[in-house]
């Protein structure tokens, strides 16, 4: 067994959330309700979840982003920094707010969402971020970043410096891409090399093309790669001259929480080693399998050792 | 000098403003999250230094960056904090609060830190100087703050200091036999009509005061909401409706009713004017946008009772107006 702490650095940008899991008796939530709550925990959600997952895998992650100068977008930040993110390309905005989501889970493990986006003035790409990029074998995306207002142009400007310098682009759209304007969905098909995202997705990035077809199609906008997750029954990937197909490990479900921040971090860990396809797919499935198999999310996402677990109780043969 | 010493939650009070209720599996975009200092009976110790009181809180916050949010206000309102002490482990008490823009609001409630409260910090010497414990209700829900609250309801009675408890909902139906067992040593029990019901089943506003009076409490303020309140004692009773205002926000009114009470009995003043005095704190809480620091104090009071003074058409109202203003008056501030 090897580590290869340090060796690779993978830059995400935007996407900096503080999630407030607060956990209560019963949803939903009604006027003149007054709750006690059983359990309060802040985590770094969204990218934050992409983040640590990749430094528990031992990769040098940095975080590029906005928050607001308020105390949960601090704690999410100081929470990163304390799994080991480095979070010096984090722009902090005086005045303004973070990106913040209360998520009110009850007893029966219904959950809502409330939650707001961090607004300020639009952030010109900085310098230090072009520096850390030349620096970088990675650089990851979603489709919420492409919602933060302030933060969006920079976001795909950075990945379009990205991918001209030749370092892999992986993009995420997630549900959100629904709200992103043409011009963002041809950006991102442009500076992307690796596109992962789920069968739902793939009309919202395709404009309508769906299944293993709507996928491929993606490739011819400039991806070289395209990564479809497909929850319990693992992923395929698509190449321009191959597909292939995972059918992930049989774990009992609990949490589906931040699985797919998890997997995308798996997914470049397995590509910057050089895998075959084949053994990048199985490692992502391993890192969704282990997350799931877990509550929580931020901190609580797979540690190394969780998904060599998953990898040893499987006999599936890879050492990292 | 300590007059009074209150054991309660500091809190942060987390509001957002949301469109509408979110079902299960939905979500709802906050326009605004905002972030203020609260905690009922911190709000009350708020207020009471603000009329001038002395005033010591007794409290456990977390060590984070909302203990600070929590505790500035009460430290620049001149509140003694020395007996708020840090837990290493638990977050400061959250309270979210999702408020829809028709200003209707819920709470969740993650009280942390002042849960953890213990016996052990619940020392004699909290209680030199002190003429008055004030308490939640709230304090009898959870344990080790439910012990250590009944500590010092015991150091108190020892040392001949009197106690004031205000009660919320959930104590009313979950803290019942704590509360039954407290209600005859009480100077003051705050309660709206709402929880009296729940704790005694008294059918009329009147009915619950006569049946608290019975019980031993010495004086009962029952709050009516926008009706006003009852204010008795063994000897009077004074039904006094609400000063019409411009409502903006109620949170902390309550709490600011109660700091009326409770300075009026540290001031040795009537009944009536102690009445007239929460009104008017209560009155005044709800023209300000949250609680904490923007709850009002002796300026405030004595702002509004001057100007309100010529428009009283009773005597009465004449005479206990001037009461509270002459007592606010020529108080060390």
């Amino acid at each position: 067994m090897t580590q290869n702490f340090g060796q690779f650095t993978v830059i995400s940008i935007g996407d900096l959330v503080a999630d407030l899991i607060v956990s209560i008796p019963q949803l939903p939530v009604e006027a003149d309700v007054h709750q006690l709550v059983r359990q309060f925990r802040l985590e770094p959600g969204g990218a934050g979840n992409f983040l640590i997952a990749g430094t528990r895998l031992g990769m040098k992650m940095l975080a590029f982003g906005s928050i607001g100068d308020d105390t949960f977008g601090s704690a999410a930040m100081d929470i990163l920094t304390e799994e080991g993110v480095d979070t010096c390309g984090v722009i902090v905005q005086s005045d303004t707010g973070s990106t913040t989501v209360i998520v009110l889970v009850d007893d029966a493990g219904q959950h809502v969402f409330l939650g707001g986006y961090g607004e300020g003035p639009s952030i010109q790409l900085p310098k230090s971020w072009i520096n850390k990029l030349s620096e970088s074998q990675a650089v990851f995306a979603c489709g919420y970043t492409l919602q933060e207002k302030r933060l969006a142009d920079a976001a795909l400007e950075a990945m379009a410096l990205a991918h001209q310098a030749g370092i892999p682009v992986f993009f995420d759209p997630g549900p959100e891409m629904q709200n992103a304007t043409s011009e963002q969905i041809s950006s991102v098909l442009e500076s992307s090399d690796v596109i992962l995202l789920t069968e739902e997705e793939i009309p919202l990035i395709m404009g309508g093309g769906e299944g293993v077809d709507g996928a491929a199609g993606i490739l011819t906008y400039g991806p070289h790669l395209v990564c479809i997750k497909r929850g319990p029954e693992g992923c395929v990937i698509l190449s321009d001259n191959t597909a292939i197909q995972h059918p992930g490990f049989p774990v009992t479900k609990r949490d589906t929480t931040a699985a797919g921040d998890s997997f995308a971090a798996a997914f470049i860990f397995a590509y910057l080693q050089e895998w075959s396809l084949d053994k990048v797919a199985a490692f992502s499935n391993a890192m969704g399998a282990a997350k799931v198999r877990k509550v929580g999310s931020g901190r609580q996402v797979p540690t190394a050792d969780e998904v060599r677990s998953i990898l040893n109780r499987y006999d599936v043969d890879i050492e990292y | 000098m300590g007059e009074i010493a209150l054991f309660g939650d500091i809190n942060v009070d987390v509001l957002m403003a949301i469109p509408r209720y979110p079902g299960p599996g939905e979500d709802a975009m906050a326009t605004q999250i905002t972030l203020q200092p609260g905690g009922s009976v911190a709000n009350t110790a708020i207020v009471l230094a603000k009329l001038g009181a002395q005033t010591r809180m007794i409290s456990r916050i977390g060590d984070d960056r909302w203990a600070e949010i929590a505790l500035q206000p009460l430290i620049d309102s001149g509140v003694d904090v020395t007996h708020v002490t840090r837990d290493p482990i638990e977050t400061t008490g959250l309270i979210f609060i999702p408020v829809v823009i028709d200003g209707e609001r819920t709470m969740f409630s993650y009280r942390g830190a002042n849960l953890q409260k213990s016996v052990a910090e619940i020392e004699r010497g909290i209680f030199t100087d002190v003429s008055l414990l004030h308490i939640s209700a709230y304090n009898f829900l959870v344990s080790p703050q439910r012990e250590a609250t009944w500590r010092a309801v015991e150091l108190a009675a020892e040392t001949g200091v009197g106690l004031t408890m205000d009660v919320g909902v959930e104590p009313a139906v979950h803290a019942k036999s704590d509360l039954e067992n407290i209600l005859p040593g009480l100077s003051i029990l705050v309660i709206g009509f709402e929880e009296a019901q729940l704790l005694i089943n008294a059918k009329t506003p009147q009915d619950a005061v006569k049946e608290f009076l019975d019980k031993g409490v010495q004086l009962v303020g029952l709050k009516l909401g926008r009706d006003g309140c009852i204010i008795a004692s063994q000897s009077e009773r004074f039904i006094l409706p609400g000063f019409e205002v411009d409502t903006v926000d109620t949170t902390g009114a309550g709490d600011a009713f109660c700091s009326g009470l409770i300075y009026a009995m540290l001031k040795d003043m009537s009944l009536s004017a102690g009445g007239m005095l929460a009104n008017t704190l209560g009155a005044l809480a709800t023209t300000v946008w949250g609680g904490g620091p923007v709850l009002p104090g002796r300026e405030e009071v004595l702002e509004f009772l001057s100007k309100r003074l010529e428009e009283f058409n009773e005597v009465e109202k004449k005479m206990w107006a001037r009461e509270v203003i002459e007592v606010l008056s020529s108080a060390a501030v």
